[in-house]
């Protein structure tokens, strides 16, 4: 029933009815509502946040996202939706100029997606992940044509979405000047639209075209098309090809020296993009414990400043040991009160970083002799504190010492004192 | 996440080693890491999936021939060594390298399929007893770490060889071939449905010139 009732609206949207399609998508969620229908309450909220994104309208999908969210959160059976959900977080925060947080949305829309076999979410993922402003050419373009190739994937009524991955690698040759690559993808768009209605693909497709004329300096072909697109980009409230057409025009006249022309169409410009400034979207999903990964990235830039230094600096980690796995916000709470047990030591604290939820690295002045008895004297005041059965390993590296000036390696050997008890060896020499 | 996969290579972590000026697959990662973001979210971060991954794409690539296992490699991550063994001795696997030799991209994309499927099986059938087990806490401390660091001669000085480390690989080994075993059938399905699954994307690949 889901399927048949999300296809209408598919249906009514890839044919431009994009106001049936709300009025459809919003009957749908009191339907579900009524009836109590989890599944059908959550394609439709996604349908019909799609097409807010679509129009612009931040804080209705935003309304619309987190209702997303709190669904896949209380229903586990539906964590196949959970990669369309990061995917339509990420639309949104792209189009509110939260790029990194919309890169790091996508990705994980992408993998989840993957999981579930859901080819269209990775598709589409990785299609808007190419076009965020902080990725160079060389970096976007294997990730558009990673999502053409996942369009061939998907089962049905893949030319439209084909057209759709497509159409974003235009987009990128054409922004960075690559014309002539662009070319034969309009032909390849051309065969592939030509046997449907898809309007917003035309549309996308001919505000493409308007790029290509100015690309080429063809400005006299610019001012004849587009008067009839922005109308029609109007008439469909198709607010981000609008944007897109309004800023080629603006630039046409900028060129051609019509700075009345060129000024009013910036300005229409400028009105269009002013409700989209920064425009901050909290993610509600509830996911596992981060990692710190990319923290771990940062620190490790900063940490390889001292460790490099010959005037000496050290490594040292602290690793939560317990039976069972700890949550999260515990392990947490237990690095709070090492950190301020250890700031009452005289170890000269330079810098620190949590990772893989129960490590914390901090780079330290003093050698290990000096630094043994300050790092005892915090763990078992630490330990006093923590009611579980839990033991607080350490390791620590000295640059100097243990003639090591990489991050890397001096990691590598805190983990290794870890394993073979540092204090324990210590007594041996 | 790619700093992870560059670790591998520059720490020489894989059990295979091909000719030593053959440096194909380290130099071509940058044109295909994008295809990380594929691999399951709670394991991007994880060093040893990555050397899985490094593994699979060099079996998936080159051909037999040119393959040869690296012997201190195979002693120093003997748990990766048996999962490479129980899936590259398998007909299936077999049949997927004459699809994927020599293709850097189509190997690539098989080698995440299959990545990702360890993971599953991982998931599904150890980690819960693993959870239970007294390794637990040291299985967790080297997620990111390459466990070589244990056999340095740094330490041999005071300890000759890490022994609950290797206990605990022995430990894992058992673990992965017991559940193997016990589950044949569902592995086998597992292992089949991945296959298909590698087999629909040669043939997308196939179609397609970008």
């Amino acid at each position: 029933m889901e399927s048949k009732l999300s296809n209408g609206i598919r249906f009514l949207i890839t044919t431009g009815q994009f106001q049936k399609a709300h009025t459809h998508a919003t009957f749908l969620i009191e339907e579900a509502m009524r009836t109590n229908n989890i599944e059908l309450l959550l394609t439709s909220y996604l349908q019909r946040l799609k097409l807010h994104i679509q129009n612009q309208a931040i804080e209705q999908a935003t309304t619309d996202l987190h209702k997303c969210e709190q669904l896949i959160n209380e229903h586990s059976e539906y964590e196949r939706y959970r990669g369309v959900v990061y995917c339509a977080s990420g639309m949104l925060n792209t189009l509110t100029s939260n790029h990194t947080v919309a890169y790091e949305q996508l990705s994980l829309a992408i993998s989840f997606a993957y999981e579930h076999d859901d080819w269209l979410t990775v598709s589409t993922a990785y299609a808007k992940m190419s076009a965020l402003p902080q990725l160079s050419f060389d970096e976007a373009l294997p990730l558009a044509r990673t999502a053409v190739l996942f369009a061939h994937r998907v089962e049905h009524s893949n030319d439209l979405y084909v057209a759709r991955a497509l159409l974003h690698i235009v987009q990128l040759y054409l922004q960075t000047n690559h014309v002539a690559e662009a070319l034969p993808l309009f032909e390849e768009l051309q065969q592939l639209l030509s046997k449907h209605d898809y309007v917003r693909e035309q549309l996308q497709t001919e505000t493409l075209w308007l790029h290509y004329y100015a690309a080429q300096h063809q400005y006299d072909a610019v001012l004849a098309k587009f008067p009839a697109l922005i109308e029609k980009l109007q008439h469909y409230n198709q607010c981000d090809l609008y944007s897109d057409a309004l800023c080629i025009v603006k630039e046409t006249y900028t060129q051609l020296q019509q700075l009345q022309e060129a000024q009013h169409y910036a300005e229409l410009f400028e009105q269009q993009q002013a409700m989209l400034q920064q425009h901050p979207i909290s993610n509600q999903l509830v996911e596992d414990a981060p990692s710190h990964f990319e923290g771990l990235v940062l620190f490790k830039e900063q940490a390889q400043q001292y460790i490099q230094d010959h005037a000496g600096y050290a490594l040292l980690l602290f690793y939560i040991e317990s039976a069972e796995p700890l949550a999260y916000e515990r392990t947490q709470q237990i690095f709070d009160k090492l950190q301020f047990f250890l700031a009452q030591t005289n170890l000269t604290l330079i810098t620190q970083n949590t990772f893989e939820t129960h490590k914390v690295l901090y780079v330290v002045k003093e050698g290990f002799i000096d630094a043994l008895p300050h790092i005892q004297r915090a763990v078992s005041q630490t330990l006093l504190h923590v009611k579980e059965p839990i033991d607080l390993l350490f390791g620590h590296t000295h640059n100097v010492e243990h003639d090591t000036f990489s991050f890397e390696e001096c990691l590598a050997v805190c983990h290794a004192y870890l394993y073979y008890n540092q204090w324990a060896l210590a007594e041996k020499v | 996440m790619n700093e992870l996969m560059e670790t591998v290579f520059e720490q020489q972590m894989g059990l295979y080693i091909v000719h030593n000026t053959d440096v194909r697959l380290h130099q071509s990662f940058a044109d295909y890491r994008h295809y990380c973001m594929l691999l399951r979210r709670s394991e991007q971060d994880h060093l040893h999936v990555y050397a899985l991954l490094n593994d699979l794409w060099h079996f998936f690539y080159y051909a037999q021939d040119e393959l040869f296992l690296e012997p201190n490699n195979s002693l120093y991550y003997t748990v990766r060594a048996t999962v490479l063994k129980i899936f590259t001795t398998s007909d299936s696997a077999a049949k997927v390298q004459t699809w994927t030799q020599g293709k850097m991209e189509e190997a690539f994309l098989a080698a995440i399929d299959v990545t990702n499927m360890c993971i599953d099986l991982y998931k599904q059938f150890i980690y819960s007893e693993l959870c239970q087990s007294s390794y637990y806490s040291l299985v967790t401390q080297f997620r990111s770490i390459d466990t070589k660091i244990l056999f340095s001669d740094r330490f041999k000085v005071y300890i000759e060889h890490p022994r609950e480390f290797t206990e605990m690989q022995a430990y894992l080994v058992k673990l992965a071939t017991r559940n193997a075993m016990k589950h044949e059938d569902e592995l086998q399905s597992l292992i089949n449905d991945t296959i298909q699954r590698i087999q629909n994307m040669q043939y997308v690949k196939a179609k397609i010139s970008y």
